[in-house]
């Protein structure tokens, strides 16, 4: 090799080498996003020569290929065959998953003057990430050198991009996964409210039990002796009224156990750590 | 104090049966039958002991205490219903929740005294069960 071309060779490299490492810090510490994808494109044409370029990726939810971002027209070929990952001829690459270059495609309104076509596949661990498509109007644009430097540029973009899936799955896992845990909480919660409830329903049952037949004996016999003693001694009358009164006073306290919806606990006395079931509050409907 | 319109059981007051676990309650719903509602009182202390009454005599109402131990408030509705499909029942309860009272409802048990009633209420609808009945013509008075 003459000289000469040895050192354009070795600039050329020096070159590549500039724009892959420039692509490689831009990737490292830029957001994946549309604007990081155009300056990538942007930066290739310092080393490939190209009228239009997309960049395209496989959706996460559709697992179809969408254009992220574009120097030119879209570049697709093809538009009018469905593929399976989606429309066009990148979606055929990115099922083959592996590069395709075509230099010499004829004249045709479809290819929008498109005469060299070029199309690398972004894969992680042999998982598609998406498609770079590159386009010329002239024949033999593209040569397999450009073909292994946009290799190395989609490995790369690649695996920031697999990083971004990745981050982007875990953040909705954790989003998930604090939704689980606050249902799980509110759940216990009411689990706790109800076992509260439960428990104070079983113990209305057993206080309407053991107290109501008690109750209702005392009742009836202080009923039953101001009905058939009715001229007796004003005291004896007096004393029988208050027993039951007082009586039907705790029959009354039963009722509203019986009747306990929700458990509302309140201080004993202020600052004292007692609690109390306010019985007013707590019935269906409130008596308060 | 008050009339019949007729007697089931010529020389006989209504036949009350008074079924309850407590002999205290028992004995005190008995005395106010008998003295407001001259109602010849019968008393059992469990449902098998009312189930036996039942087979082997004609009852005007039946007061139940719901909750016994032994047999359920339910099967013991529904043991007497086969025995007596048209017997007047007066259910008397210290601990029957809201579930109980519509499934009680539901069987067309529609009288239900909660304990600790009022002798005049536990009166009022004993007469009104035997008003139904066509047995008593005039309410009692105390």
């Amino acid at each position: 090799m003459p000289r000469k071309k040895k050192v354009d060779a070795v600039c050329q490299l020096e070159k590549e080498l500039a724009i892959l490492y420039e692509i490689s810090t831009l990737v490292q510490l830029s957001p994946s996003n549309e604007e990081t994808f155009e300056k990538i494109l942007t930066l290739i044409t310092k080393v490939i020569d190209y009228r239009s370029a997309s960049l395209f990726l496989v959706s996460m939810e559709t697992d179809q290929l969408i254009e992220m971002a574009k120097v030119g027209r879209s570049v697709n070929l093809i538009d009018f065959v469905k593929f399976d990952m989606g429309m066009g001829f990148a979606g055929w690459v990115a099922k083959e998953k592996r590069p395709v270059v075509l230099n010499n495609l004829r004249k045709n309104h479809n290819n929008n003057n498109m005469r060299s076509f070029m199309s690398i596949p972004m894969i992680f661990k042999d998982e598609l990430i998406g498609v770079i498509n590159f386009a010329h109007d002239q024949l033999n644009a593209f040569s397999e050198r450009d073909m292994q430097i946009v290799g190395i540029i989609a490995a790369e973009t690649a695996v920031t991009i697999e990083r971004m899936i990745y981050e982007y799955r875990l953040e909705k896992k954790n989003n998930k996964l604090t939704e689980i845990n606050e249902k799980l909480q509110q759940a216990q919660a009411k689990l706790i409210q109800l076992e509260k409830k439960q428990t104070a329903a079983d113990m209305a049952a057993t206080l309407n039990h053991e107290i109501n037949n008690p109750l209702a004996i005392i009742v009836g016999n202080a009923q039953f002796l101001l009905m058939t003693m009715k001229n007796s001694n004003p005291s004896v009358t007096k004393r029988l009224k208050a027993i039951d009164k007082e009586a039907s006073a705790i029959a009354q306290i039963t009722e509203k156990f019986r009747n306990l919806d929700s458990l509302v606990v309140e201080d004993y006395i202020k600052g004292d750590s007692r609690k109390i079931i306010n019985l007013d509050k707590s019935v269906k409907n409130g008596y308060a | 104090m008050y009339k019949k319109a007729h007697q089931p059981k010529l020389g006989l007051f209504n036949k009350a049966l008074v079924v309850d676990d407590e002999k205290l309650s028992r004995d005190i719903i008995s005395k106010a039958l008998t003295r407001y509602l001259g109602c010849d009182i019968y008393t059992a202390s469990n449902g098998v002991e009312a189930l036996s009454y039942l087979r082997s005599g004609e009852y005007d109402i039946l007061l139940l205490d719901f909750v016994m131990p032994g047999i359920s408030g339910f099967n013991l509705i529904q043991e007497i219903r086969l025995l007596k499909n048209d017997v007047s029942m007066l259910i008397v309860t210290g601990n029957a929740s809201d579930q109980d009272i519509k499934t009680l409802k539901e069987m067309g048990i529609n009288r239900i005294v909660y304990k600790p009633f009022k002798i005049s209420t536990l009166l009022e609808m004993v007469a009104d069960a035997l008003f139904e009945k066509n047995i008593l013509i005039a309410a009692p008075k105390y």
